[in-house]
């Protein structure tokens, strides 16, 4: 027969099954980690006993994170597939938990109050964000085993009957391979303060029996009594003296916690035997959330949720004598989780851990202390004693309309989280893989790594499906390349936000990809297309799903065997076999040895747990107040936010006007961005709507804006005069736009002056031009076999022309020009190695976007060549102040080098070849050359890169130098440029190269013979101090109309 | 001063030491082997051919009752051990396949018994003739580049074969001709040089030895470096606008062999404008013929054009005269208003000039350089929002230059003009 308050926990159950199980299908490929965790289950589906995974970061061990929950559901997948194994396995972990909540809750309360909390587990806010927001399944499943190991350990301690600690280890071993941080932390935060609370209630009971007298320091037990209230003093002596007592129990029960810990031993043999030092992620955890709003609401409020609204009451309860060992660890964890609002977590946790921990984690433990009470406070309030006496002393009306308010706010927020992710995407909209895949699979593209862009955390769905290999990665902690762990980069996929560092990440691996063995990149994100195409990637496909697949010419495949850090064979074994055997341990003791013992004598098992039960306290009227004060100020400021920020209009003033103005087309909101305008001078929305849709540009299209400063100018009352200047991140380079708008008082609201558009008309109405287009058959034959020997075509020739070595303060650039003297348009990648005077190489690094990587039979390109060391090795370039994507990290010279060597190699190239763009009106200007870039072709050029090459008096390459244009050029129209005439002011020669020190297509440069040109070129510009310059146009076309 | 210290003869000891392990190894343990040697039981000769042909079978068959002994084998491939099997041994068809000098020995009891040697002879050149070619294509430069076909005939069993084989090359060049060749392996090759010739294009190559053919193979002749050539322009309209374009295009640009040189081949085109500023454009090949649009550019004067390809070569410089526009424009200035018109612009045919032709004006005081762009003949300058009095301005269109004095009155703040 079922115990009342266990059809609670019953109802609670069911749900739970419901409420989750229905919404978890629809939230789960919306979260954060779900796929990460599915990649993993996938990693133990293709091979169990294997930890080491290629896939990822050139290769990593899943033993940095416990296996349980990826292996049950690979073992699910096998019937299920991988994702309702997952979503299976979370709906059951969500079981667990609830059934832990309602054992832990009994230790605290009355067995009702602990079905209360049961039912209320199931719309913790914390709970709902973990497994619908972020999909942590490991976490939860760490702490529902606590949970549920909790009780055990209570009754271990207390009654000391044996059984109960070999179910209190087996359960624990089981959340230690599921979730081993929960385990360790829960160690200090719920263990030891369910141990203090089993003492101290052996003590209560025997004071009960034996009702001595004590002397010492009082611990009045007033507040919570057992069987009625005798009063009890229990001092801290006597605490002290039932801890010895009880010291066989603790013991025991403290040796056994290694041996339990050493279920996921080859996690601490890798944490040992393969240290990475890595540069920790910044979490929003850590932020200060009075500086950071959006932080605070996702790490405290939202976890905390109705917590927050009922914390005097938490309070009031956790902080009574009795249950003061867990008050301790509940404040301790809610301070804990402030993160960097105060300075205090930062002090007691110490600055290594506080950067390494994600603080959030303390605010979810919090929370988790919280539900006994919460769900007692609902009892007591729903059918308790609060119910009879709000309803005496303020009337029934006012009673219901508390209750109805407290749970309304709580379905509020959970509605809340569950569909936030819809309020606010969290994840870049789903992907169809299926395509991706296919490419992969097909004519062995999978014999190279790729690299997702702009994927999110779907691109751990898409390695779960796919054996290829990818130099990203989704899990932080297995990251090796030293490009990425010297980074708080997570993903490279993500670099877009990660400013700098990220994209210098970035800009790294697309520059030598042949280090990582990568060819192609998936595109989510036309963010990054103008750096691809500018190192020299170009476009191959557009996938039925909308994907672009860049691929980056000439680099070699996977070698067949590729380095791996082996484990002991041992480890590898002991690995696959001990979470599910920690599992099936804890399944046959808890279960069928409880099933079991109904055959035997009961005395055997039995203590005095089940009987013993607890009273609540008594009513107070302070409290009532307290909390009425505590709820009406929390929701008045809270409503006070809301209201500010319905009905604050962007209109007030002319700075807000501008900024709104701005942001709206920063996020192209132009309906928005248009109402700004001057009512009455301002164009028709379609108007506006269809001159701004022909703009393009790398500000149009490829930036985001970073920051905004306005000064403002008053001309008189009615009108300002603005000065806006705009911080833009591009993939390649900040720009900063300076802009005078004015604004305007119309009808007490204020306006900004619509911008013009160009009022140019070109001549002609329509345009051709011939077109060069190329095909390559790659295998004429279709099939599987490697490419036959006559179709491989032969590389082009090139030629270098001049290439120089030069110094400018401390690192040294290689400047130079080559040209194409084959038939067939080229694409290059020119590598230059410097070595030192005792011909020791140094560095190498390829041409990044300082050339034109395709060129055209006969054309000469000059380049520059810049050496990048992996960025922020250095302690002290960790936090760069300030945004730049143009800056790198200089390699840093120990041995000054001497001379150098430039290997060039060519592929015959068949895209992005439009030469019709041109410079005009090119003037020296002072120390300026000013003049237009006219696009005179049939292509729209979305991003237009000047190379602007230097020429000294024997018309050899002195300084090259690029300059990305802010607007794109449409078909016969110009845009002005204005670009400094000088070189550098430190620039000193080093080292003039030679043929010998030349070599394309592996064959010395000497072996290539061209017509010299002995004349001075008349496409050379004469400056005043009679050197010459050139300038070239790279023509970055958006959307080619030939693809 | 190091020689005077014997200590360094100490050195020399290990070596002393390894030379008596050597010694040991050299002499006592060679007599430790040859001693065993001498001990046959029976005597057997091999009756076998000298010679055999690739992928014939071979047995040795041994007397009956003999002890059991083995057979080792050993050929240019490798060593085999074979086992006795009643009386015979079977040996394997995948050592007879491989020609060449096949060793047979006869072991009884670690002790050679008997020792025979047989040729194994390739068989005829079988299909298909591997044949490899390289580089795929070469300048048609009239012999300098060239390119070689090679040949490595082989039996089926892949057997390279018989030296001084014959193997026949026949090109087809891009001219017509055609060309055969018997070349003799040699070396296991048989291969041939292919000198380039003048004619751009395709020799198609075939192979044959014995009875055995090879696939197509084709070497491409492509054109060689171009030669100074003409440029002309088209469709021009000689006014100074700014606006209009005018084609230019390249004579058809050839190599001293008069081959066209190959699509893209890209031509700078190098402009001197009229107002003495640089255009830098390019086009790129089409059938030898490289086109572009030039705009007209927006003074008066002569426009001198030339083209090149790096490595001296040259195009002609092409002149072109371009007339004035417009003449004269008249400037207005509207008190009430505050506007400043400049206009109309009147095009040399008495036309509106084009929407979007900039006008500059120059505040002359604080030289601020001012635009204005031409819409529908006029171009506008709201003086109120200037901030400033703003005095003598210099206003240029096209190269005429006009000056202007306007003095504005100073705003009377108080008044507070609801005008935007």
């Amino acid at each position: 027969m079922l115990q009342k308050s266990d059809k609670l926990l019953l109802i609670a159950l069911s749900v739970g099954l419901v409420f989750h199980g229905t919404i978890f299908f629809f939230t789960f490929d919306e979260t954060y980690d779900s796929f990460v965790h599915i990649f993993f289950a996938d990693h133990y589906a293709r091979s169990w006993f294997e930890p080491w995974d290629n896939r990822w970061y050139t290769g990593f061990n899943v033993t940095s994170y416990p296996p349980l929950v990826h292996q049950l559901t690979a073992l699910l997948s096998f019937v299920f597939g991988l994702r309702i194994g997952f979503v299976l396995l979370a709906i059951c972990t969500v079981q667990l938990l609830i059934v832990g909540a309602y054992r832990f809750s009994k230790l605290w309360t009355t067995p009702r109050a602990a079905g209360y909390a049961a039912i209320f587990t199931c719309f913790v806010s914390s709970i709902i964000e973990t497994l619908h927001l972020f999909g942590q399944v490991p976490t939860l499943m760490g702490i529902s085993c606590l949970l549920n190991a909790l009780p055990e350990i209570y009754r271990w301690i207390r009654y000391g009957k044996h059984y109960r600690l070999a179910t209190a280890l087996s359960i624990m071993a089981v959340g230690v391979t599921s979730h081993h941080v929960t385990t360790i932390f829960g160690m200090v935060f719920f263990v030891a303060p369910v141990i203090g609370l089993a003492v101290l209630d052996s003590r209560i009971e025997k004071n009960k029996v034996e009702n001595q007298n004590n002397w010492g320091l009082s611990l009045s037990m007033r507040e919570v009594l057992k069987h009625g209230s005798l009063p009890l003093k229990i001092t801290i002596l006597d605490f002290l003296k039932e801890t010895w007592l009880k010291r066989k129990q603790i013991m025991l029960f403290g040796l056994a916690i290694p041996i339990v810990m050493m279920f996921v031993f080859p996690y601490f043999y890798w944490s040992k035997t393969d240290p990475i030092t890595q540069v920790s992620i910044p979490h929003g955890s850590r932020d200060s959330f009075i500086e950071v709003p959006s932080s605070g609401l996702m790490f405290f409020l939202i976890p905390l949720g109705i917590d927050l609204l009922l914390l005097p009451y938490i309070f009031s309860r956790v902080l009574t004598k009795r249950n003061i060992f867990i008050g301790l660890s509940f404040t301790l964890l809610l301070l804990f989780g402030t993160g960097g609002t105060t300075p205090i977590p930062k002090l007691m946790l110490g600055e290594d851990a506080f950067n390494i921990l994600t603080l959030d984690r303390f605010t979810f433990w919090a929370s988790i202390i919280a539900i006994p009470f919460i769900g007692e406070f609902f009892y007591r309030l729903i059918e308790g004693d609060f119910r009879d006496y709000l309803r005496l002393q303020i009337g029934i009306w006012p009673y219901h309309l508390i209750w109805s308010f407290i749970t309304l706010g709580c379905i509020t927020l959970v509605i809340f989280i569950i569909n936030l992710s819809t309020f606010r995407p969290l994840q870049p909209s789903t992907i169809d893989t299926k395509p991706i895949i296919q490419f992969l699979e097909r004519d062995q593209h999978d014999k190279w790594r790729f690299l997702t862009l702009g994927f999110g955390d779907q691109m751990a769905w898409l390695s779960a499906q796919t054996v290829s290999q990818s130099v990203d990665g989704n899990y932080h902690s297995a990251r090796r390349l030293p490009e990425m762990t010297t980074r708080p980069l997570e993903r490279l996929e993500n670099s877009k936000f990660k400013g700098i560092q990220g994209l210098g990440s970035l800009q790294q691996f697309l520059t030598i990809p042949e280090k990582y063995y990568l060819k192609f990149v998936f595109s989510n994100d036309k963010f990054y297309d103008p750096i691809l195409y500018f190192s020299g990637w170009e476009r191959i496909q557009r996938l039925e799903n909308g994907i672009m697949v860049w691929q980056k010419q000439d680099i070699p495949p996977l070698p067949s065997v590729l380095p791996e850090k082996n484990l002991p064979k041992f480890v590898k074994i002991y690995w696959g076999i001990m979470p599910l055997l920690a599992l099936l341990l804890a399944f046959s003791i808890n279960l069928l040895f409880v099933w079991y013992a109904r055959f035997q004598k009961k005395s055997k098992y039995e203590d005095g747990y089940e009987k013993d039960f607890l009273t609540l306290p008594t009513i107070k009227t302070r409290l009532f107040i307290l909390m009425g004060i505590w709820i009406f100020t929390l929701s008045t400021i809270i409503i006070t936010v809301f209201v500010r920020l319905l009905l604050s209009s962007p209109n007030d003033s002319p700075t807000k006007v501008l900024t709104a103005y701005y942001d709206a087309v920063d996020f192209k909101y132009f309906t928005t961005a248009h109402g700004y305008f001057n009512p009455k001078t301002r164009s028709s929305f379609e108007d506006y709507f269809i001159k701004l849709s022909v703009e393009d540009g790398i500000l149009a299209s490829y930036a985001k804006l970073d920051n905004l400063y306005i000064v403002e100018t008053k001309i008189d009352d009615e009108t300002y005069e603005l000065k806006a200047t705009a911080e833009w991140i591009t993939p390649v380079e900040q720009y900063i736009t300076e802009n005078i708008h004015k604004a305007v008082r119309y009808n007490g609201k204020w306006y900004i002056e619509q911008p013009k558009f160009d009022p140019t008309t070109p001549p002609d109405t329509f345009i051709d031009e011939a077109f060069l287009s190329i095909f390559g058959h790659g295998k004429r034959k279709a099939g599987v076999e490697p490419t036959a020997h006559e179709d491989f075509i032969d590389r082009p020739e090139l030629k270098i022309l001049s290439a120089r070595m030069i110094k400018l303060d401390s690192t040294y650039v290689v400047v130079g020009e080559l040209q194409n003297i084959d038939n067939q348009p080229a694409h290059i990648t020119i590598q230059a190695n410097l070595f030192d005077e005792y011909k020791r190489r140094l560095v190498s690094y390829n041409a990044k976007y300082v050339t034109i990587h395709r060129i055209m039979p006969k054309e000469t390109i000059p380049f520059r060549i810049e050496f990048e060391e992996t960025a922020w090795v250095k302690k002290d370039d960790l936090d760069p102040a300030k945004f730049n994507p143009k800056e790198f990290t200089k390699f840093d010279f120990k041995i000054p080098p001497k001379i150098f060597k430039l290997m060039v190699k060519a592929v015959v190239n068949k895209n992005d070849v439009y030469r019709s763009v041109g410079v005009q009106s090119v003037k020296e200007d002072g120390t300026k050359i000013v003049g237009d870039v006219l696009n005179y072709g049939t292509e729209e050029v979305s991003i237009p890169k000047l190379l602007i090459a230097f020429y000294d008096k024997n018309n050899k390459v002195k300084w090259v130098d690029t300059h990305f244009l802010r607007y794109s050029i449409r078909q016969q129209r110009m845009r002005g440029f204005v670009i400094e005439r000088s070189i550098p002011k430190n620039y000193k020669d080093v080292y003039i190269g030679t043929d010998d020190d030349f070599y394309v297509n592996g064959l010395p440069n000497s072996s290539f013979h061209v017509p010299a040109q002995t004349k001075m070129l008349e496409n050379h510009i004469l400056l005043k101090n009679l050197e010459s310059v050139s300038i070239r146009v790279d023509a970055f076309i958006g959307n080619p109309t030939i693809y | 001063m190091y020689l005077k210290n014997k200590k360094y003869l100490w050195g020399l000891f290990p070596i002393f030491l390894v030379g008596i392990v050597i010694a040991y190894f050299l002499f006592f343990q060679r007599k430790v082997i040859i001693s065993t040697s001498s001990d046959s039981q029976f005597f057997f000769q091999f009756n076998l051919p000298n010679s055999l042909y690739a992928g014939s079978k071979l047995s040795i068959k041994l007397p009956q009752h003999t002890p059991n002994c083995q057979l080792l084998l050993n050929s240019s491939w490798g060593t085999w051990w074979l086992d006795l099997s009643k009386n015979e041994f079977y040996i394997p068809d995948s050592v007879m396949m491989q020609s060449g000098l096949l060793d047979i020995s006869l072991f009884y009891n670690k002790n050679i018994i008997a020792e025979t040697q047989i040729f194994i002879k390739p068989l005829q050149a079988f299909e298909p003739l591997e044949t490899f070619l390289g580089s795929k294509s070469i300048i048609a430069d009239g012999g300098e580049h060239w390119s070689m076909i090679t040949a490595i005939p082989t039996d089926k069993f892949i057997n390279p074969v018989y030296e001084n084989t014959p193997v026949h090359f026949s090109f087809k060049r891009p001219n017509g001709n055609s060309e055969a060749y018997d070349i003799p392996t040699k070396h296991l090759v048989s291969f041939k040089k292919i000198y380039s010739q003048q004619k751009v294009g395709k020799t198609i190559i075939s192979m044959k030895a014995a009875n055995a053919a090879g696939k197509e193979k084709e070497l491409l002749e492509i054109p060689g470096y171009p030669r100074p050539f003409n440029i002309e322009n088209d469709e021009l309209y000689p006014y100074a606008d700014a606006r209009q374009y005018f084609k230019l295009k390249t004579g058809i640009i050839k190599d001293k062999f008069e081959n066209v040189v190959s699509n893209g081949t890209l031509v700078s085109i190098n402009i001197k404008d009229t107002d003495g500023s640089y255009r830098q454009l390019t086009s790129y090949t089409i059938g030898g013929i490289a086109r572009l649009m030039i705009q007209n550019p927006n003074i008066a004067g002569t426009m001198q054009i030339s083209a090149n390809i790096y490595g001296d070569v040259e195009s002609n410089q092409l002149n072109i005269q371009f007339q004035e526009t417009i003449k004269d424009f008249k400037i207005s200035y509207n008190k009430q208003t505050e506007v400043l018109k400049i206009g109309p612009f009147i095009g040399a045919m008495g036309q509106y000039i084009a929407d979007g032709a900039e006008v500059e004006v120059v505040l002359n005081p604080r030289q601020e350089n001012l635009k204005a762009l031409v819409i529908e003949g006029y171009a506008k300058f709201n003086l109120k929002q200037e901030q400033h009095p703003i005095g003598e301005m210099t206003i240029r269109f096209a190269g005429i230059e006009k000056r202007i004095n306007i003095q504005l009155e100073v705003k009377d703040k108080n008044k507070n003009d609801k005008r935007p």
